[in-house]
This record gives structure tokens, C-alpha cells and sequence, in this order.
């Protein structure tokens, strides 16, 4: 697929220019289309968004968008919102996801395009793919049913030994927490961002890699010199796709990660995300502002998300420069 | 880089050998960890699914009404959730597609925010989604439907398509891009005749994992296609789909016999995306192979 | 569990019920069961008569089941408690009347928001309608709020090679979930429990996040028992410290019953609260609570029954079980409502569909409520159902009662 000189891909691309004169209607219409698209996408998302905002104001009137975001209390009873605990929670969580994913993912993306023996690539690669295929409640009742009973042990001796130095790996260790849905959110982005990962690495110029092979070098230098640098740019995509996965996954970290509106100090407390407690609360949300607190968790979450994307941009825009296709 | 490579690619330096050594050996350290949860999760899903799996009824009937009854099948949700991400991924994929060719080949304002919308979008949690579309479809129509399910899972998988769709696109080599356009084809031509067929592979990546994502999603319907205890093909009806039939009956059903039916379900819905998979790749792999031989 | 499913027998079955609560209930203060009620609710052998022109059914004549077919159709939401029962009903009336009624479990908070935005038929609920839930609404027009059916709450518990039921007081069960006894050995467990020996494992509390009907029976009731729950939970304020979502002071949080369940029985030492019937069904172990009367009570169909026969009924049938003062009542119990509008004309499409809708709810408060004791559900007392019955003939089409 990447050897593209002289491939039969290309000679019939070319057989197939002799309809120039059609070209410029072609050209149009396709840009128009593609306008069109474009612009009804960010239409209905940017209702979407903006529609969320407006609902979501009474409660950022009433407690400031700084108190909201940093208000420590969530007490629907007493109509109290505070974001903080679940701002927390999903940072947390979707980093120590992707602490476990990313050079999970990275490796088995090397290990997929330049490691392996090439007979094993194409059966391994439908294994990771596989994790893919499993949909998120099923993976909520595994880690519900079966992880967290296995893992608590492991949190225990963590807890019961380091957790005495280091108070972020401390007590209690209920099972359902932080670190369990991070674990969940791990197996479930890995398919994600090795996949991405992988096309990009095995999309890198073929030529480069035979290059650096002819001229003595290891696999680890085709991963060094030409995969990794290349690939970096599509690397970041990766990453970011990820961790939108994991900010927004709602089902299975629901069922793991203990939904306590309490901040927890040690990784290993039940905690609540963002995503979880509307999931959890938007069903039964009937008191006062309560609807309109989760909608404003929701626009707390589109922000990070529009944050992570800007950061993601800018430094992807630094990196690629002249590596674009430039068509 | 060349020159640089040869100073630095001596075949005698052991410690390269070691390094690249290493390297394998903890990729394929990653490779295991990775394949422990699925290893673990099939065999799960597998040992407390087959039991249902093993009568065709489990395809062809409904699920009984008393719920605490053994028998009976899936059917109904089945049919929702094949019928929910069909339309779905026909209304996301080609807006996907373009999107992905308008952020890449026409580039702009335009496209630059349309393609931010959508990477934010890949964050936001797929019941705001569901909770979008019920304001703005359910309530409007005054019912729940399994249109509104499949607007849902539409907006869930775009992201996803878009992006993969997108990188692929970029990482076409220069060269062949150069080509095609010195040889004088419009970009659209050009798209169609050199790009989508060498992304091909990539692409089809992208949906399966765009159509994985959906065809699994529970929060965004929860809101919108409601479920239905009935088989319907009417997509102004509520429907059901294995996803919520699974989460309602696994979660907070009394009866052995529901939690059975989900697990049931689960390995079904399982199976169905491993199908997708394999076609998929089997296309792409007919695709290349009838490509080299002309 | 099943054996109940022949259409035929529905007539004998629901006056067996019937009548068996009606004994139960004899040391409460009710009407003698020989008068009007239960004449009431004696069918002939449920003989439907399709089409919509239907027969009179009045209060004096056997009851007698239209069958409007109307869209063939009905949509309805609300409480996860009620979903066994609203389905195995569904199913019984499918066969009867060949008119399909879908009921998707998505929480009483659900149901009713789906109700007030008149995306469903009908709604159900654990809670009867807030006043503010009602003002909401009040654009589509006045709710009729139709009990149909009973369950209770039972405390969970996980406690490794204890044999034999836990014994617990009120006082008992307040202080657990405010974090005031921690332990299992606590003076006032072991004070409750002589014959036990209570290890002095630490206790460990799980609560449901999710907000939930069965949240809303359990901390109702900590309200009625408890001035400390009151105080500490809610500030001073009873409508604070009960509700579907609650500000616990101590414990853990998990997603339905069996998010619960796993976390009572991840941890020795764990208890939680959970609905009857899955506890029943799945065998977890629960705790006899003291009721009004200082009689320690099992959760069962017949202290439920207990409990959930009042002499009579708040005419506009909102009403709470728990705290009960019969004497062999079970004290954690609830009621589960089916909403609907009171004129159809304002909401649905057509009077067909409303007929349906009428004859459906008509049939679940009768015949239907057959199907509740095999899957461990409170069946609706004589007097209940005569009130039930007048709620149901209020509903009309602009004006015109749509049952005769």
C-alpha cells in the first residue's frame, strides 16, 4: 500500500485522465458539496454546543463560573453545585488511562509494522483489533464483575505498603475507584490509538525503511529514524483520540469507579467523572437546577475537550510543517 | 539524513543489537499485556453467553414477557441495533468522508472550524449527545424513535471516521500526490482515483472503528430510541438495541434467566463486530491482491 | 414462578389475591372484606369484549375488560422496581388483547420527565408526584396518579460465617448509614442480635448513586424513624433527608441493584439497601427490621401486604407505606405509581389510543394483578382498587369519560 510508485494503483489513475474537459464542473461541484458539508456540520454542532451553554447558564449565574468550577460541594438537595470533584476525576482518570495506554499502544503499533515477523502482523493485529469490538457495557460488567474483585487484592498490598509513604497510593481500597476505571479506560483506548498509530507508521515512506535496513541498521533504528518522526504528527491523533474516548466514556466507568461525590486523595478511593455523574444523576435529576447543573458539567467537558484539541493543534502544527501532502 | 545514517547504522555496534533486541522484547511485553483483558473478557463473555447462543431461538424469537422465564431470544434488539447503526454509519461516513477531504484538500476557516467541532465532539460524552438529540428530536416529534437512536450514533461515529480518514489522508505519499496532480486531475478526480483506493485500507479502519463505537454505545440511546420489548422495523418506533438490552437486564434484573439473555447478547454483539471486522479486512485484502495481479 | 400464564385463569387467580389479602388484612381497620370491595373486583373469568364499544363495568356489575385496540401500541417509562411486572403484564395482555405495551426500565425520574414532555403514554413512578413535578406538567393538564403495585426495601448485608438473620432496630439502621456504628460488634447490634455472635469486622456502606426509587422508599423511611437522619442528613429539613438523591454522609456509591450487591458482597463486613425481590431472587442475606410495633419483621409478600393495607386511602392517592403501623407490617415499604394525564385529548393522537391506554391501566389494576405474587410484588388491596378504579374513570377525552 505504500510502495506507490509504479503500483497498479497509480498506472490506472492515470489511464483514467483522458475526461479533462470535465474538470472544472467536476472541481466545483465537489468543493461546493464538501462547503456544504462543512458548513451544516459546525451548524448543528455549534447549536448543539451553544444550546448547551444557554441551558447550563442559570446555574453559572448563580454560583459564578469560577465557584462553579471550584465549588467542592455537589448536594442536589440543598441545591449546591460544585464541579471540582468531578473535574478531578476525570483528569485523573484519563491520564493515568493514557500513563497505561500510550506506550502499550506505541509499542504494539512498532511491534505491528516494523518488529514482528511479518507473518505474525496480520493475525496479532486482528487481536488488538478485537478489544475494539467489545462494546462498552459489556467491558462496564466485565471490570464491575470481575476486574475490580481481582484488582482489589493488588490495590490492597499497594495501599498496605507504599501507600504509607505516598498518600496518593494510600487507603481505602473499596475495589470500585479512580485507578479501576483508569485500568478500564486503558484496555479500551489501546485498540484505539494502536490502530491509528499503526496506519500512520505503516502509511511512512517504505523506501526510507528499506533505506535505513540496506544500510546496516536495526529495526530499532527504522523505529527511531523514520517510523517515529514521521508518524508523530498521526502519533498525536492518536493520543488525542484517546483521550477523548477516555474524557468522554461514560457506561463503563460508571459501573467502576465507585461515583462518590467526595474528591478522593488516594487513587485507589471511588471517585465520580464528569461523564459518569450525568450518566447517573441525568435520569433522576428533579430538584432544583439539578438538570441544568449537569448540562453545565457537560459544557465543563466540551471545554476540556476544546482545550485538548487547541493544545493538540498547536503542537501538531509545530511538528508537521512541511510533512503535509501538500495536494 | 542518509549520511547521518551511515555513520550511525555500523553493523558491528552491539549495543544497536541489544537496543533494537529490547525493544522487540518489550513491544511484545506490551502486545501480552494488552491481550490479557481480551483474552479475559471473550472468555467471560463467552463461558456465560454461549448457553443462550446455542439455540437458534436466541436469533429468531423476542424475549419472553415474564422476564424470569428461560427461552426466548434477542431478536427484536438484534434487528434495532443492525437496522440503528446501518442508517447511522450511511449518515456518517459520507459526511466523515468529506469532511475529512474538505479539512485536507481545500483546507480554510472553514474547514478548520468545522474539523475543531468535530475533534471536541470526539470529548464530549456520548449521553450529551443522547440528551442533545432528545431535546431536540424526541421532544419536537413527541415520541421516542429509532431515527432519533440512529442521529445519535451518527454524531458518535463521526469523530471517529473523520479523524482516522483524515490522517490517512495526509500520510498519502508527496510523490503520488504530486503525480496525479502534474498529470492534470482535478482534485476530485484525483481523490477518487489515487487517494481513496491507496487509503482504502485505512479508511475502512476508520469506519469499523466508527461503526465498533456506535453499534456498542448504550448512553446515546438511552434518551432516544428508548428500547422496545417488541421486534419493529419502524424507525419512528422506539427500538431496542443489545447494548441497552444488555445494561438493563445485566445490571438490575432480579432473574437469572434476563442476566443470561444479556450475556447472550453480549457474545452476540461481540460476534457481529468481530464479523464486521473480518469482512473488512477481507475486502481490503481482495481489493490489493486483485490490484497486483493486473 | 410461571406456571401462572394462561390468560383463562386470570379471573380466579386475581380474586385469590385478592381475597388473600384481604385476610391478611383483617387485623387492620379495614372495611370487612365482604362488602363492596371485593364484590367489585369479582370477575367473570376475564371475557374480554373486543372492539371499542366495550361493556359498562360499573361498580355494582362483574368486572368486565374492554380491549381498544386503538394503535396497537402503547409506549410507557419510568421505575426499574416495577419492570418485571409491567413486562410479564405486558406480555398477558399482548395475548389478551393483541395490543403491545412497551415498557422500558429508565428510573422514575426518567419516567416521569418523559411523562411531563409527553414523549411516552404513561410514566411510572416510585415516588408520587412533587408538587413542583405536577406544576411542571400542568401545560398538558392535571396528573392521575394510579397506584399499582407494592415492594419493599431490605438492608443487604455481607458478613463472613454468620448463620441466621441479623436483627436491627431503626436507631440501627440510621446510625449504619450515618457512620455512627462502625463496627458489627457495636453495643446496639449485639444488644438486638442475643443469639448471634457478631464479629468486629468494620462496616462498610454502600449506597446507590444513581438516583432511584428505591433510594427515595429507603431514606423516606430513615426520615419517618430518625430526628438524627433529619438533622444530619437533611439540616434540619424532612424533605432534604429523603429523596431520590440524597447527601450521604459516609460510603460508597454504586449503579443499581447490582452495582450494590457487588459492592455488599466485594467487601465482608459490606451492607447496602436493595429492592426485595432481587435480594429474594439472588439470595443475598438481609436484615429483620423492628417496625412501629416492636415486632422484628422478614421482608416478605405478606408483611408487605401488611404494610400496605390502610384503612383507606388519600383521595388523591399519594400516599407513603413505610414506618407502617400494622403490627406485623414490613416498615420499609413503597408503592409504585403508573402516570398519566387526566384529559388524553391535550396529549395523545387520537381517542383510540387513549381508549387503549384506559383499558390497559383498567386491566393492570384487576386481572393483571395476578402476575405480582409469583414475581414477589405486593398485589393492591379491595379498597385500594375501588379507589384505583374512580382514578381511572376520571381520565377523559375533552370531557367525555373514555371508560363507560
Amino acid at each position: 500500500m505504500t510502495d506507490l510508485v509504479g503500483s497498479p494503483e497509480t498506472t490506472e489513475a492515470v489511464d483514467r485522465i483522458g475526461l479533462r474537459r470535465r474538470r472544472w464542473t467536476g472541481d466545483l461541484t465537489f468543493r461546493g458539496v464538501l462547503a456544504a458539508l462543512a458548513v451544516g456540520t459546525t451548524l448543528i454542532l455549534g447549536f448543539m454546543m451553544v444550546g448547551s451553554f444557554v441551558t447550563a447558564a442559570p446555574v453559572y449565574q448563580k454560583f459564578g463560573i469560577i465557584g462553579f468550577l471550584t465549588g467542592t460541594k455537589w448536594e442536589p438537595s440543598f441545591t449546591i453545585y460544585g464541579a471540582w470533584p468531578f473535574i478531578y476525576g476525570t483528569v485523573l482518570t484519563s491520564l493515568l488511562a493514557l500513563l497505561i495506554a500510550v506506550p502499550i499502544s506505541v509499542l504494539i503499533a512498532l511491534l505491528l509494522t516494523d518488529l514482528a515477523p511479518a507473518r505474525l502482523r496480520g493475525p496479532l493485529g486482528v487481536a488488538v483489533d478485537l478489544l475494539a469490538a467489545v462494546p462498552s457495557v459489556v467491558y462496564g460488567l466485565w471490570g464491575l464483575l470481575v476486574l475490580v474483585p481481582v484488582m482489589r487484592p493488588f490495590e490492597q498490598g499497594v495501599a498496605g505498603t507504599l501507600g504509607k509513604v505516598v498518600p496518593f497510593l494510600g487507603p481505602p481500597t473499596p475495589g470500585p475507584s479512580y485507578f479501576a476505571a483508569a485500568v478500564i479506560l486503558a484496555v479500551m483506548t489501546v485498540p484505539i490509538i494502536s490502530a491509528v498509530t499503526r496506519e500512520v507508521f505503516a502509511s511512512t515512506p517504505r523506501l526510507q525503511r528499506e533505506a535505513v535496513l540496506a544500510l546496516g541498521g536495526t529495526r530499532w533504528d527504522v523505529a527511531r529514524t523514520v517510523t517515529i518522526p514521521i508518524g508523530r504528527a498521526g502519533l498525536l491523533a492518536a493520543i488525542v483520540l484517546g483521550l477523548g474516548r477516555a474524557i468522554g466514556e461514560t457506561i463503563a466507568v460508571t459501573l467502576v469507579v465507585g461515583n462518590s461525590n467526595n474528591i478522593g486523595t488516594s487513587i485507589f478511593a471511588p471517585g465520580f467523572t464528569l461523564a459518569s455523574v450525568i450518566a447517573n444523576e441525568f435520569n433522576e435529576a428533579t430538584e432544583t437546577l439539578h438538570p441544568e447543573a449537569l448540562i453545565a458539567l457537560g459544557t465543563v467537558l466540551l471545554v476540556i475537550s476544546v482545550l485538548v484539541n487547541a493544545g493538540a493543534i498547536t503542537i501538531r502544527d509545530r511538528f508537521t510543517g512541511g510533512l503535509r501532502s501538500g495536494f | 539524513m542518509a549520511s547521518e545514517a551511515v555513520a550511525a547504522f555500523a553493523p558491528t555496534d552491539r549495543r544497536r543489537r541489544v537496543k533494537a533486541n529490547l525493544l522487540v522484547i518489550c513491544a511484545a511485553i506490551a502486545l501480552i499485556l494488552a491481550l490479557i483483558p481480551l483474552v479475559a473478557v471473550f472468555g467471560y463473555v463467552f463461558v456465560n453467553g454461549i448457553r443462550s447462543m446455542l439455540s437458534l431461538d436466541f436469533l429468531i424469537q423476542d424475549p419472553p414477557a415474564d422476564l424470569s422465564a428461560t427461552g426466548g431470544g434477542v431478536r427484536n434488539a438484534l434487528v434495532g441495533t443492525l437496522e440503528m447503526t446501518g442508517l447511522a454509519t450511511l449518515i456518517a461516513v459520507p459526511i466523515a468522508l468529506g469532511m475529512a477531504v474538505f479539512a485536507v484538500e481545500v483546507g480554510g476557516r472553514l474547514a478548520q472550524a468545522a474539523r475543531f467541532l468535530i475533534d471536541v465532539l470526539a470529548g464530549l460524552p456520548s449521553i450529551v449527545v443522547g440528551i442533545f438529540i432528545y431535546t431536540s428530536v424526541v421532544v419536537t416529534q413527541g415520541h421516542f424513535s429509532g431515527l432519533a437512536g440512529s442521529l445519535a450514533l451518527a454524531i458518535v461515529m463521526l469523530p471517529v471516521v473523520t479523524v482516522s480518514a483524515e490522517e490517512i489522508l495526509r500520510l498519502t505519499p508527496r510523490p503520488i500526490a504530486e503525480g496525479a496532480r502534474a498529470l492534470g486531475l482535478t482534485r476530485w478526480r484525483a481523490i477518487m482515483s489515487v487517494f481513496v483506493p491507496v487509503g482504502l485500507s485505512g479508511i475502512i479502519t476508520g469506519i469499523l472503528l466508527g461503526v465498533s463505537r456506535a453499534i456498542g454505545e448504550t448512553a446515546p440511546l438511552i434518551f432516544t430510541s428508548l428500547g422496545n420489548n417488541f421486534f419493529t422495523l419502524d424507525l419512528n418506533q422506539p427500538m431496542q438495541a443489545l447494548p441497552l438490552l444488555i445494561y438493563r437486564n445485566a445490571l438490575n434484573s432480579a432473574f437469572d434467566a434476563a442476566r443470561d439473555r444479556a450475556f447472550g447478547a453480549a457474545l452476540l454483539l461481540i460476534l457481529i463486530v468481530l464479523g464486521f471486522n473480518l469482512a473488512g479486512r477481507w475486502l481490503t485484502a481482495r481489493r490489493r491482491l486483485a490490484g497486483s495481479s493486473r | 414462578m410461571t406456571h401462572i400464564t394462561r390468560a383463562g385463569r386470570f379471573g380466579a387467580i386475581t380474586l385469590a389475591a385478592l381475597m388473600a389479602v384481604a385476610a391478611c388484612g383483617a387485623g387492620a381497620t379495614t372495611a370487612p372484606a365482604t362488602t363492596a370491595p371485593v364484590a367489585v373486583t369479582t370477575p367473570p373469568a376475564a371475557t374480554g369484549t373486543p372492539g371499542p364499544s366495550g361493556t359498562a363495568a360499573t361498580s355494582a356489575a362483574p368486572v368486565s375488560y374492554r380491549c381498544s385496540k386503538g394503535d396497537g401500541q402503547l409506549n410507557g417509562a419510568g421505575s426499574t422496581f416495577i419492570n418485571p411486572l409491567l413486562t410479564k403484564m405486558a406480555g398477558d395482555y399482548l395475548a389478551k388483547c393483541g395490543v403491545q405495551i412497551n415498557y422500558q426500565s429508565i428510573g422514575s425520574g426518567g419516567g416521569v420527565k418523559a411523562w411531563q414532555q409527553n414523549t411516552v403514554d404513561f410514566g411510572a413512578s416510585d415516588a408520587y408526584l412533587a408538587d413542583s413535578e405536577i406544576s411542571t406538567a400542568s401545560a398538558n393538564g392535571t396528573p392521575v396518579e394510579i397506584p399499582t403495585t407494592f415492594g419493599a426495601v431490605v438492608v443487604a448485608y455481607n458478613l463472613n460465617g454468620l448463620s441466621g438473620a441479623i436483627k436491627m432496630t431503626p436507631d440501627i439502621i440510621a446510625n449504619i448509614f450515618l457512620g455512627k456504628i462502625t463496627t458489627w460488634n457495636d453495643p446496639a447490634l449485639t444488644a438486638a442480635n442475643p443469639g448471634l455472635s457478631l464479629p468486629g469486622t468494620e462496616i462498610s456502606v454502600v449506597h446507590r448513586s444513581d438516583g432511584s426509587g428505591t433510594t427515595s422508599i429507603f431514606t423516606k423511611y430513615l426520615t419517618a424513624v430518625s430526628p438524627d437522619w433529619v438533622t444530619n442528613v437533611g439540616g434540619g429539613d424532612k424533605t432534604k433527608s429523603a429523596g431520590k438523591t440524597v447527601a450521604w454522609p459516609v460510603g460508597q456509591g454504586a449503579s443499581g441493584n447490582e452495582g450494590v450487591t457487588q459492592g455488599v458482597k466485594g467487601t465482608d463486613g459490606g451492607v447496602g439497601y436493595i429492592d426485595v425481590a432481587y435480594a429474594i431472587q439472588n439470595k443475598i442475606p438481609f436484615a429483620d427490621v423492628q417496625n412501629s410495633s416492636g415486632n422484628y419483621i422478614t421482608a416478605s409478600l405478606d408483611s408487605i401486604a401488611q404494610a400496605a393495607n390502610l384503612p383507606s386511602y388519600p383521595p388523591d392517592l399519594r400516599f407513603d407505606l413505610v414506618n407502617s403501623a400494622s403490627p406485623q407490617g414490613y416498615p420499609i415499604a413503597g408503592t409504585t405509581w403508573i402516570i398519566v394525564y387526566q384529559d388524553l385529548s391535550k396529549v395523545l393522537k387520537s381517542q383510540d389510543r387513549a381508549n387503549s391506554l384506559v383499558d390497559f391501566i383498567w386491566w393492570a389494576i384487576h386481572a393483571g394483578q395476578a402476575d405480582s405474587a409469583p414475581l414477589i410484588y405486593g398485589a393492591l388491596p379491595p379498597n385500594l382498587v375501588v379507589q384505583d378504579e374512580a382514578a381511572v374513570r376520571s381520565i377523559n377525552w375533552a370531557g367525555t369519560p373514555l371508560l363507560p
